[in-house]
């Protein structure tokens, strides 16, 4: 499968590998479920949730996988993640834990992509009941909402 | 015998310490392939196992293995990768610089503590 360009059929691919990797780490490291509900574009790439994490792909394929939920919900998935009480987790180990998992998303989703020489860079992680991240972006972002534990959990794809 | 994992998330390092503890195994922690190398300084003849990561910052996981292996002290250790990559050609440099196990994230907790087990020795559970 030829992925090294980002044309409209080839990112609609990748965008399903998104929707299956976010499933396939929810699911293996916190023993959760993950129900995509339904996807909708933007117009910049944002995360407005109390908790949030970018990282960014170069290479044949250019752009931006993020990640945002509410804090009690990234608290329990970390909390799950870890196997501590989600009461024993700061703040530092959910900035930690909210960049793991989109480190996951992001490579999960090169790998079931097949994205050849693309790199995932370290992730970045933003959390805070006032904090709010907003990326540039020449395209429109797509937005995946997905509702895990009765939350919901938002994926952003800049590709 | 310990387990000493170099991550720099410490939200794996205590994924892989817990499932180290579940199998009766002390779990050292390394944050990056600097640290990583000067626990193995100090402590080498008790880690059994290095589960170690691709993507760090400062010295990747691949030359941390490739340090690891070039040393007669530690050449004996074995490396499992544990890495977001999942490319062939990953794998391939990683065996080629001897890494014993290769183990992708995600993963579960069975998949980890089974590879853990045939890592040392021991066979899957």
């Amino acid at each position: 499968m030829d992925l090294s360009r980002n044309g409209d059929d080839k990112r609609e691919t990748v965008f399903a590998a998104l929707q299956v990797a976010v499933e396939d780490v929810l699911s293996r490291m916190a023993m959760t479920e993950a129900l995509f509900v339904h996807r909708e574009k933007m117009d910049r790439f944002c995360l407005d949730q109390e908790a949030g994490a970018m990282i960014r792909l170069t290479g044949d394929w250019e752009g931006m996988i993020g990640i945002s939920g509410s804090l009690t919900l990234v608290r329990s998935i970390v909390s799950r993640i870890v196997g501590l009480p989600a009461e024993q987790l700061n703040m530092a180990d959910l900035m930690d834990g909210i960049a793991e998992l989109a480190n996951m998303v992001g490579g999960g989703t090169k790998s079931n992509a097949g994205m050849a020489n693309v790199k995932v860079h370290p992730p970045m992680a933003v959390v805070g009941k006032e904090v709010m991240a907003e990326w540039k972006t020449v395209h429109s972002t797509e937005k995946f909402i997905f509702e895990v534990e009765g939350s919901t959990l938002l994926v952003l794809a800049n590709l | 015998m310990k387990l000493l994992t170099i991550d720099d998330s410490r939200t794996i390092r205590r994924v892989i310490s817990g499932i180290g503890a579940m199998l009766g195994y002390e779990v050292l922690e390394a944050e990056n392939g600097e640290v990583g190398l000067k626990v193995l300084e100090q402590s080498s003849h008790e880690v059994g196992l290095v589960l170690l990561d691709w993507n760090m910052p400062g010295m990747i996981g691949l030359d941390v293995l490739k340090a690891i292996k070039r040393d007669p002290r530690w050449q004996h250790i074995p490396v499992m990768m544990v890495t977001t990559e999942g490319e062939k050609d990953y794998i391939v440099k990683s065996i080629q610089a001897g890494a014993c196990h290769y183990q992708t994230k995600p993963f579960t907790q069975e998949e980890m503590a089974s590879r853990i087990m045939e890592a040392m020795g021991m066979g899957g559970v």
